[in-house]
């Protein structure tokens, strides 16, 4: 290689690129630093202020508001005008970076990058001995997926997820039995049962932490029709009485996903459905390069869906199993008929709706 | 701000940026590994290869070496031919990836996302209540720090760094004293020794770690000329000890800044020189919107640089203080000659600080 002749032109475009790459790494650590201490959510309200009248807005620290400002200004999230050195948000930025954003908040996002960073030192382990690293290796992990998903479910699940399955909603109204594997904190099961009080819903996940949650904002919501069971989802080993269960980005990250996919054709009764939510990718790398957020996607489930089911000794089917290897699986489990939609609003997900047969 | 309209161009592109940002942030821990665990260094010259023949061939576990390699191709660092399922590092890329390309691996400073991100929540803690991370708490970073600057100092310290210094390198053949402020675990110290056999060098630094790998490479070096010392650098002993006092980006980090500088001065001999090496930066925010890493250099001093300074309730000048504080500061310290020259391609100044 050495007496290849290197373009250097494509040289300078890649050192170009690196630059790029640690100039947004250092943005991300920011922003979720941002996010944390309220400074997005502070800044989106008040006119052009000086570092001094954001820190006492913000109640923080003038001197690192200070520094990370400059962050921002130099990375062009926020501007700064020299003559007042004042600093604002606009709020085309603030669209992206607010909790009042909802779903649309990024900032939120962000703060997964210093969660993979913390187990860096394991993975690598992991690159050179195979295992993987455990759950318990991400201890923020349960409150930032009910940060982040609980904003999406409030604006998308009963408006827009579920009549994505046909007739499904004239069935919850009149009652039905529903559970959601791997239920977290259990946002999405009291949102339905909220929304649909004659049907009967059950949030399971293998984490004690996410069904006290769940009871405690279904008792606030004055819930009858909601209860949380800490199970694992692979040994569900339940009869035929579901008429409907959901799954929300929840399939990839399982040890045995084949067996929890087998579980749900038992658990569901004849002509039951799973609707999946999961990445909209394809499984094949080369259909994924257009992908919008490819690279984080991709680094996610090496620093985290795929080791937590490697060290589980699972299957690591990984964040980025895709289209093609779901439907397959579907099939293998046992689901006759499957379609997939893509989410609205461009969403990264997809969801898949799988139908067990009446016969 | 609820009523004015929104320019819905511009939230779109802040939302793709956004996206970008993850991307990056992502491809920067990606390849802190693909350092770390030398995957670069592995498919730099390898002709197209599976994931299977790159894992045996870095003797690394194919299913996590397949998952980070999808990773990097669609962050378009590696090529992938989906008709062979073969993976290539361009050569173009590698020069910028791997240990062999010296101060042009950028791989190598990608590791601090990972170091920093296990700051975050102390940093988080420290916006709301003041006050510090300490030192202690960057583990690995002394390393990181002598990995980073080690190939900097033998491509450019003797050669082309030193001579920015009108007439310094005859006097340091001839036979003088130097003293290297926060000399780290330190290389340009022991390079400085090894070129100037009559000079005679002392380093000071706090960690007796750094220490340690100082002593033991002027060991192996054969340096007789050299010595490492636990000092504060605030305090370098008699008046007019020295001839030549070097501080490579280090001020910018201490508690005490203003004593050091001062105590530097004091140190030097009349005719002595004190040679400061720092982040070429202006001390105003808005004329550093076009400085190549503005983000990552703010980032850096919020997270470290500046932080370390402040938990043992020190100036926090951080790693941008810029050149007008620099010139402010080394005045007041009774510098009343300052030159600032730049070497291409790094981001440092080099000033040169004379009392007379």
């Amino acid at each position: 290689m050495a007496t290849q002749e290197l373009d250097k032109a494509r040289v300078e475009a890649f050192a170009g690129q690196m630059i790029g790459i640690m100039d947004e790494a250092a943005l991300a650590l920011m922003t979720s630093i941002g996010h944390q201490v309220g400074l997005f959510d502070t800044m989106a309200s008040l006119p052009p202020s000086t570092s001094h009248q954001i820190a006492e807005a913000a109640r923080l620290n003038e001197r690192y508001v200070r520094e990370w400002l400059g962050a921002m200004v130099t990375g062009r999230i926020i501007d700064y005008d020299p003559a007042g050195a004042t600093y604002s948000l606009p709020q085309e930025h603030a669209a992206a970076l607010t909790r009042a954003a909802g779903p649309a908040n990024m900032a939120a996002v962000t703060q997964l990058v210093a969660m993979y960073g913390n187990v860096e030192e394991r993975v690598i382990d992991s690159f050179r001995d195979g295992g993987g690293v455990p759950y318990s290796a991400y201890p923020r992990f349960p409150q930032l997926m009910s940060e982040m998903s609980s904003a999406t479910f409030d604006r998308t699940l009963v408006d827009v997820t579920l009549p994505l399955v046909p007739g499904l909603i004239p069935r919850l109204q009149a009652g039905i039995d529903v559970a959601d594997l791997g239920c977290g904190s259990g946002h999405a099961v009291n949102l339905m049962a909220q929304a649909f009080a004659n049907s009967r819903f059950t949030g399971y996940d293998f984490v004690e932490e996410g069904a006290i949650g769940g009871r405690a904002e279904a008792a606030q919501m004055g819930l009858a029709n909601a209860r949380f069971a800490v199970r694992d989802i692979a040994d569900l080993d339940m009869g035929s009485e579901y008429d409907l269960i959901t799954a929300f980005d929840v399939i990839h990250d399982q040890a045995q996903p084949a067996r929890v996919l087998a579980a749900i054709v038992d658990a569901l009764r004849p002509g039951g459905t799973l609707l999946m939510v999961d990445i909209g990718a394809s499984s094949n790398l080369h259909e994924n390069l257009d992908l919008p957020m490819g690279p984080f996607l991709y680094a996610s489930s090496t620093m985290r869906c795929m080791t937590i089911s490697l060290g589980l000794g699972g299957a690591g089917l990984g964040t980025m199993w895709g289209e093609q290897k779901a439907r397959q699986m579907l099939a293998e489990a046992g689901f006759g008929q499957v379609t997939v939609e893509s989410t609205p609003g461009g969403g990264i997900n997809f969801c898949f709706i799988a139908t067990k047969e009446r016969a | 701000m609820a009523s004015e309209e929104l320019d819905h161009q511009k939230v779109e592109a802040f939302a793709s940026r956004m996206v970008g940002i993850l991307n990056g942030a992502a491809l920067a821990l990606m390849s802190s590994i693909g350092h770390q665990t030398g995957l670069f260094e592995t498919m730099a010259g390898r002709p197209p290869s599976t994931s299977h023949q790159i894992a045996e061939a870095a003797g690394l576990n194919e299913r996590y070496v397949r998952e980070w390699l999808g990773a990097l191709v669609t962050g378009r660092i590696i090529d992938y031919d989906p008709a062979g399922g073969t993976y290539t590092l361009p050569p173009e890329h590698a020069i910028s990836l791997t240990r062999s390309a010296g101060p042009r691996n950028m791989a190598a400073g990608t590791k601090r996302i990972g170091l920093l991100s296990r700051v975050e929540g102390g940093i988080v803690e420290c916006f709301r209540k003041g006050g510090g991370v300490p030192l202690s708490a960057f583990a690995g970073y002394p390393q990181l720090i002598a990995d980073a600057t080690r190939p900097r100092y033998d491509e450019t310290l003797t050669n082309r760094s030193l001579p920015l210094v009108p007439g310094l390198v005859p006097r340091l053949e001839a036979g003088i004293d130097v003293a290297d402020v926060g000399c780290g675990s330190g290389h340009a110290l022991n390079l400085m020794a090894e070129a100037f056999p009559r000079s005679r060098l002392r380093g000071y630094d706090i960690s007796e770690e750094a220490l340690a790998a100082a002593r033991t490479e002027a060991a192996q070096m054969g340096l007789a000329n050299v010595r490492f010392e636990v000092k504060d650098a605030a305090d370098l002993g008699r008046p007019g000890r020295y001839d030549f006092i070097t501080a490579f980006d280090v001020i910018h980090d201490l508690a005490r800044p203003t004593q050091t500088l001062r105590g530097i001065a004091r140190a030097l001999r009349p005719d002595g020189i004190f040679l400061m090496v720092d982040i070429a930066a202006s001390s105003n925010l808005h004329e550093n919107l076009d400085l190549p890493m503005g983000p990552y250099l703010y980032a850096n001093s919020t997270m470290r640089c500046m932080t370390v300074s402040l938990a043992e309730g020190g100036e926090g000048l951080g790693m941008m203080w810029g050149e007008q504080k620099a010139r402010q500061m080394l005045t007041e310290a009774g510098f009343s000659r300052l030159e600032f020259k730049r070497v291409p391609g790094d981001r440092n100044y080099y000033c040169i600080a004379r009392k007379g």
